[in-house]
């Protein structure tokens, strides 16, 4: 399914299992506005991405380009959308999902924690104890993460866990008593309990 | 005294700005009276070359803003109108096309063309639209289907979703009823229980957050606020903690941060900002009937307005002049066809003689921040000091400098008196509507033409 290997950014056009796919033009207009000098990398795979999405085709091969299609812009929403689509068409592990999603935990999009939490709302209550501890992570990263925090949040929601929470809200503000984020946890603990 | 390694990472952070912050002030203030004069200067030619260019070309790093792209015309059209500069001929036509080609066939607009619809970028197209303004602009924009596409977005809990399979948040919710009341088209199935939804992201800080729970900031709390105006429910938030909160937002530099124990950000300007600029409108009209929109323009009623030199005076101007659609039940009465009829009888004089207010927050001081701190002296604003412009920067702060022009005044149309204009009063930027921001003038013809049509 989603190959865990980065296809390392070869050319579509040269890959054999692309050869019945004709790539679609973005519909720019002959005078756009606000026109972006993409790289070859990024034109070509928007277009077989444009391609794929308009046949509606939710294959392996789809999933791999959005994959790819992500790396290049995790603001694409109609990717994300898209990767949806397929993920559950094909019946897609989501454990392996969440691995994938972990690996690029570096992008902030709200794309990406929408998909995110998308994935652990089927996943379930399983998925709980590594989500708040990959939250954590990011966190002590960027304290304040505003993404991370409403994630956080929704997990707890979702999947439990409020009681432990004081816990780490006080270890936060004991590392840094302006977090304003924490003493808003603190306040949302009591309206969610 | 506490070594710089025993505090905390929101007292470092804070006091690095800071640092950078002050030096700038300190080479200010030690500078010859000329040389002030010419940093006080917004840098107009540059600012308009800027954004000129980036609406005929962008570099490759922009690809991460593929999906974003009638934000960038956003961004750069509102501040070229607020500039009180035009785009070339040509150029309209060529933004109307490429608008239209990222309108969906069935309603909305996406971040591209071939993309899928999305509320913010709807918004940031049809207020690009409206920017431009005239017939072709106006007129490309599917009604209709827009309205399916906000009914489609629409979610049981009262919210609104992003776009299809999306998230649900309160600037989601902005974004579609700022759409729906511009164009016309706001109606009860689009507003009920939108109210609930952004009551209940209200935090216990007073500013609105962006999801219930999380933490009250100030681009939510302005979408929030501006959300509750126009489907007129404004009543039921706790304005008075709203008004405690931000106010406590602008810091020592002059500008706003976005939350508390944050750091100051140029955007907030017009975030923060501008909630100012709507709490006023509430505060001004609370004593008066509301009258459609369409009769305060050319009614003939007008007074001369005259401009004293003692500032107790201020202006004489038309008082009651609410076409700016300030008052929180007029949004949904002017819309509705059946009460445009109904004129109604308005005070005047409500305000007491004087179209004056003082603002709550330090408006000079934010003004001096954007001009000091976040232009760049070679076009665009930005951030802060050590961070790049950009286009979305250059809007908001740009957006926040026209707020706090007119922000002594009540009537947001009438020219500011110089003092109220830090540098030279060529300063002067168009004014906003607060609730759109758009250019006030561009949003009357607007009104005009979706009114008719």
């Amino acid at each position: 399914m989603d190959s865990r290997e980065d296809d390392g950014g070869e050319p579509l056009s040269r890959m054999a299992e692309w050869r019945d796919v004709t790539p679609l033009p973005q519909d720019d207009g002959p005078n756009p506005v606000v026109p972006i000098a993409y790289k070859e990398e990024f034109r070509e795979t928007m277009d077989y991405f444009r391609a794929i999405y308009k046949a509606d085709e939710r294959s392996p091969r789809a999933l791999r380009l959005t994959r790819r299609a992500i790396h290049l812009n995790p603001g694409n929403y109609t990717v994300w959308h898209f990767r949806r689509l397929v993920l559950e068409a094909l019946n897609a592990d989501l454990d392996e999902e969440l691995d994938f999603l972990q690996r690029i935990a570096n992008s902030n999009s709200k794309n990406y924690q929408h998909h995110r939490r998308w994935v652990v709302e089927r996943l379930g209550a399983n998925a709980r104890a590594k989500e708040l501890n990959l939250i954590k992570k990011i966190l002590s990263i960027d304290a304040k993460n505003y993404h991370a925090w409403s994630h956080r949040q929704w997990v707890l929601q979702a999947l439990g866990g409020w009681e432990d929470e004081l816990d780490y809200c006080q270890q936060l503000l004991e590392e840094d008593i302006f977090n304003n984020s924490a003493w808003n946890q603190f306040s949302a603990r009591h309206d969610f309990t | 005294m506490e070594s710089f390694r025993s505090l905390t990472v929101t007292q470092r952070d804070q006091i690095l700005v800071e640092q950078q912050v002050f030096d700038i002030f300190k080479t200010f203030y030690n500078l010859p009276p000329s040389s002030q004069s010419f940093m006080l200067e917004l840098q107009r030619e540059n600012h308009v070359e800027y954004l000129t260019k980036g609406l005929t070309g962008l570099g490759p790093s922009f690809c991460v803003l593929d999906a974003n792209r009638p934000w960038i015309c956003y961004w750069i059209l509102h501040s070229i109108a607020l500039l009180d500069e035009f785009v070339d001929p040509e150029l309209e036509d060529n933004t109307i096309d490429f608008l239209s080609r990222c309108q969906g066939p069935n309603g909305g607009y996406a971040g591209g063309p071939g993309q899928m619809p999305h509320l913010a970028t709807t918004y940031a197209a049809v207020n690009s639209l409206v920017t431009l303004g005239g017939e072709k602009a106006l007129s490309s924009i599917n009604r209709e289907k827009l309205y399916m596409f906000l009914r489609q977005m629409k979610d049981a809990s009262g919210g609104f979703r992003m776009h299809d399979g999306g998230e649900i948040d309160v600037r989601a919710c902005y974004t579609a009823i700022s759409v729906a009341s511009l164009l016309n088209i706001l109606d009860d199935e689009l507003v009920q229980n939108v109210g609930n939804y952004i009551l209940s992201c209200q935090t216990y800080e007073g500013g609105i957050s962006g999801e219930p729970g999380s933490e009250a900031h100030g681009g939510y709390t302005f979408c929030g606020l501006a959300t509750m105006i126009l489907i007129n429910e404004v009543d039921s938030l706790d304005l008075s903690g709203l008004t405690d909160w931000v106010v406590f937002r602008q810091g020592v530099e002059g500008g706003f941060q976005g939350r508390t124990n944050k750091l100051v950000d140029g955007c907030y300007s017009f975030w923060q900002g501008g909630i100012f600029a709507l709490l006023k409108r509430l505060n001004s009209t609370k004593e008066v009937k509301p009258i459609p929109l369409g009769d305060g323009e050319g009614s003939g009623e007008e007074s001369p307005q005259t401009t004293t030199s003692s500032d107790a005076a201020g202006e004489e101007g038309l008082n009651g002049d609410l076409s700016l659609g300030g008052s929180h039940s007029e949004i949904g009465d002017q819309h509705n066809t059946s009460s445009q009829d109904n004129v109604i009888d308005i005070d005047h004089n409500h305000s007491k003689g004087h179209a004056n207010v003082e603002p709550l927050f330090n408006s000079l001081a934010l003004q001096q921040y954007i001009l000091l701190c976040s232009q760049e002296l070679n076009g665009g604003l930005r951030d802060k000091p050590g961070k790049s412009r950009d286009h979305y920067h250059t809007c908001y702060c740009l957006s926040g400098l026209s707020v706090c022009q007119r922000s002594w005044l009540e009537d947001e149309d009438s020219p500011p008196l110089p003092r109220a204009v830090l540098g030279p009063y060529s300063n002067l930027l168009e004014p906003i509507h607060p609730l759109y921001n758009v250019v006030l003038d561009r949003y009357r013809e607007a009104y005009e033409f979706f009114t008719k049509s």
